[in-house]
C-alpha cells in the first residue's frame, strides 16, 4: 500500500513537472523577444535569370505603393492564356511565340498604414506571377508585413517589385524582419516597425 | 591510339577551349551605337543581322547571332545531378527586350535584369534550373541538343545606368545559362553568381572555366 501510494505520488509529480515545463516553455515562446529565425528562411528563384538586390531606399524608390498590411485571403490561382514573349512575326525564327498558360496567384491584403502611395481603398489585391511563387515569401492568411509593391495599372491591383526584397515580416513585438536578410538588409533585422516606417517615409519625401 | 591522333585531339581541345572562352568573354557593348548589342567572336564582328527586325520596345534591340558552343552540366548547387550534355551546333542566341506586359508574363519583378529560355531540338523549353534535372533526354547518346536560346532583357529596368563592363557581365551571365551553367553560392568567384554580389565579375572566372572544361571536354573527345 505504501509502495503504491509512493508510486502514485511520483507519477503525479512527474506529470505536474512536465506540465509546468511545457507550460513555461509555451508562455516563454509568447513573451520572448522575436528573432529572424521565427520567420521562414528565404527561397531561391528557380528561373534562369539575373537579379540584383537592393536596400530599403531602392525598394521605396522603385515601389509605387508601400504599406503595412495583413494578408486576409489567399485566392484560387488563375490560369490565363497569354501571348508568348516574342511577337508572332519573329517567332518562326526566334521561338517564344504562340501562347502560354500563365498562373497568377492572387492575395487580398488589408491596408493598415500607408507609407507611400494611396490605393484608395483599405484592401488591395496582390498578384504574383507563377514563375515567382516558389521564391517569394509564403503569403498565408494572417501574415503581417510591410509590402513594397508595383502598380499593375491596366491589369489591376499590385504586383511585386522583387521576389526577394520589399517584404518585411512584422513580429508580435512590433519588430520587423526582412524576408531575405542579405548583408545589405541585415541592419533592418529586428528594427522597430515605427523606425522602419519613419525611414521609408524619409525616402518618399526625397 | 597513334601519336598523331593524340596531337590532333590536343589541338582540337585547345582550339575548342580558346573558341569557347573567346566567345563568351568577347561579348561587348558597342559604345558607338548606344543600346545595341552584338557578340564578337575572337575579335571579329559577327552576324549583326537586320537591326530593324526586333524593334519591340525602346532601348535595347535584339540581334540574331550565331552561338556555336557546347553545353556542360554545371556542378553549381542548383543542379543536383549531371543531367546530360547538349550541343549548340548552329544554335542561335537572341537578345530580346519584350514589352512590359510580355515581361510580366515571364517574370514580372523589377529586380530581374534578364531571363534566359533555351529550346531543345525536341521542342522543350528550359527556363528553370529544375528543368535540367527534370528533363528526360531523348537524343542520341543521352545528349540534350539546344537549338535556340532567348535572353529577355527587362524592359522596365534601366540598363542604361549600368557601366559598359557591367552590361558585358550581364550578357556573359546569361550566355553562361545558355552554356548550361547554374547559379553557384553567393561567395563563389563566378560570373554566374546572382544576388548581392552579382555583377562583381564581368568575364568568365576560373571557377566557370573549370565548370565547363571539367564537364564538357571528355564528352567532346568521346
Amino acid at each position: 500500500m505504501k509502495t503504491k501510494k509512493k508510486t502514485i505520488v511520483i507519477v503525479v509529480a512527474c506529470i505536474l513537472t512536465a506540465a509546468l515545463g511545457i507550460g513555461g516553455f509555451l508562455i516563454y515562446e509568447q513573451v520572448r523577444p522575436s528573432r529572424q529565425s521565427d520567420f521562414p528562411p528565404p527561397r531561391e528563384s528557380d528561373l534562369l535569370g539575373f537579379s540584383v538586390r537592393s536596400d530599403v531606399k531602392d525598394q521605396v524608390e522603385i515601389a509605387d505603393l508601400v504599406i503595412q498590411g495583413t494578408v486576409t485571403k489567399v485566392l484560387e490561382p488563375e490560369k490565363v492564356e497569354e501571348p508568348g514573349p516574342v511577337p508572332e512575326e519573329y517567332a518562326e525564327i526566334m521561338g517564344g511565340g504562340g501562347t502560354r498558360i500563365i498562373t497568377y496567384h492572387h492575395f487580398e491584403i488589408a491596408v493598415e498604414d500607408l507609407i507611400k502611395g494611396n490605393p484608395g481603398s483599405d484592401k488591395i489585391s496582390l498578384t504574383v506571377t507563377g514563375g515567382n511563387i516558389d521564391a517569394v515569401p509564403p503569403l498565408t492568411e494572417g501574415t503581417k508585413m510591410v509590402f513594397c509593391l508595383d502598380d499593375r495599372e491596366e491589369r489591376g491591383g499590385y504586383g511585386i517589385i522583387s521576389v526577394h526584397d520589399g517584404f518585411y515580416y512584422i513580429a508580435r513585438d512590433n519588430k520587423v524582419y526582412p524576408a531575405d536578410p542579405t548583408d545589405v538588409m541585415e541592419r533592418v533585422s529586428g528594427m522597430e516597425l515605427s523606425a522602419l516606417k519613419e525611414e521609408m517615409r524619409g525616402y518618399v519625401k526625397e | 591510339m597513334k601519336r598523331k591522333h593524340w596531337l590532333a585531339m590536343a589541338l582540337s581541345v585547345c582550339l575548342f577551349v580558346f573558341f569557347l572562352t573567346g566567345n563568351v568573354g568577347a561579348v561587348e557593348y558597342n559604345s558607338m551605337k548606344p543600346g545595341r548589342w552584338h557578340i564578337i567572336h575572337n575579335g571579329l564582328a559577327t552576324t549583326v543581322v537586320d537591326d530593324t527586325l526586333l524593334d519591340i520596345s525602346s532601348g535595347l534591340k535584339g540581334y540574331i547571332t550565331d552561338g556555336c558552343s557546347p553545353y556542360a552540366s554545371s556542378p553549381a548547387r542548383v543542379f543536383s545531378r549531371q543531367v546530360s550534355k547538349a550541343n549548340l551546333d548552329d544554335a542561335k542566341v537572341f537578345y530580346i527586350t519584350p514589352t512590359p506586359a510580355r515581361w510580366e508574363a515571364l517574370d514580372g519583378s523589377d529586380d530581374t535584369y534578364a531571363i534566359t529560355e533555351i529550346d531543345t531540338r525536341e521542342g522543350f523549353t528550359f527556363s528553370k534550373s529544375s528543368d535540367y534535372n527534370d528533363y528526360s533526354p531523348l537524343s542520341y547518346k543521352n545528349y540534350v541538343y539546344f537549338v535556340r536560346a532567348r535572353v529577355y532583357i527587362n524592359p522596365n529596368k534601366s540598363t542604361a545606368t549600368l557601366s559598359a563592363a557591367k552590361k558585358q557581365g550581364l550578357l556573359v551571365h546569361e550566355l553562361g545559362h545558355v552554356y548550361g551553367l547554374g547559379h553557384p553560392g553567393s561567395s563563389t568567384q563566378s560570373v554566374m553568381v546572382t544576388g548581392p554580389s552579382s555583377l562583381k565579375y564581368t568575364t568568365l572566372q576560373p571557377y566557370d572555366n573549370q565548370d565547363l572544361q571539367r564537364m564538357y571536354i571528355p564528352e567532346v573527345l568521346s
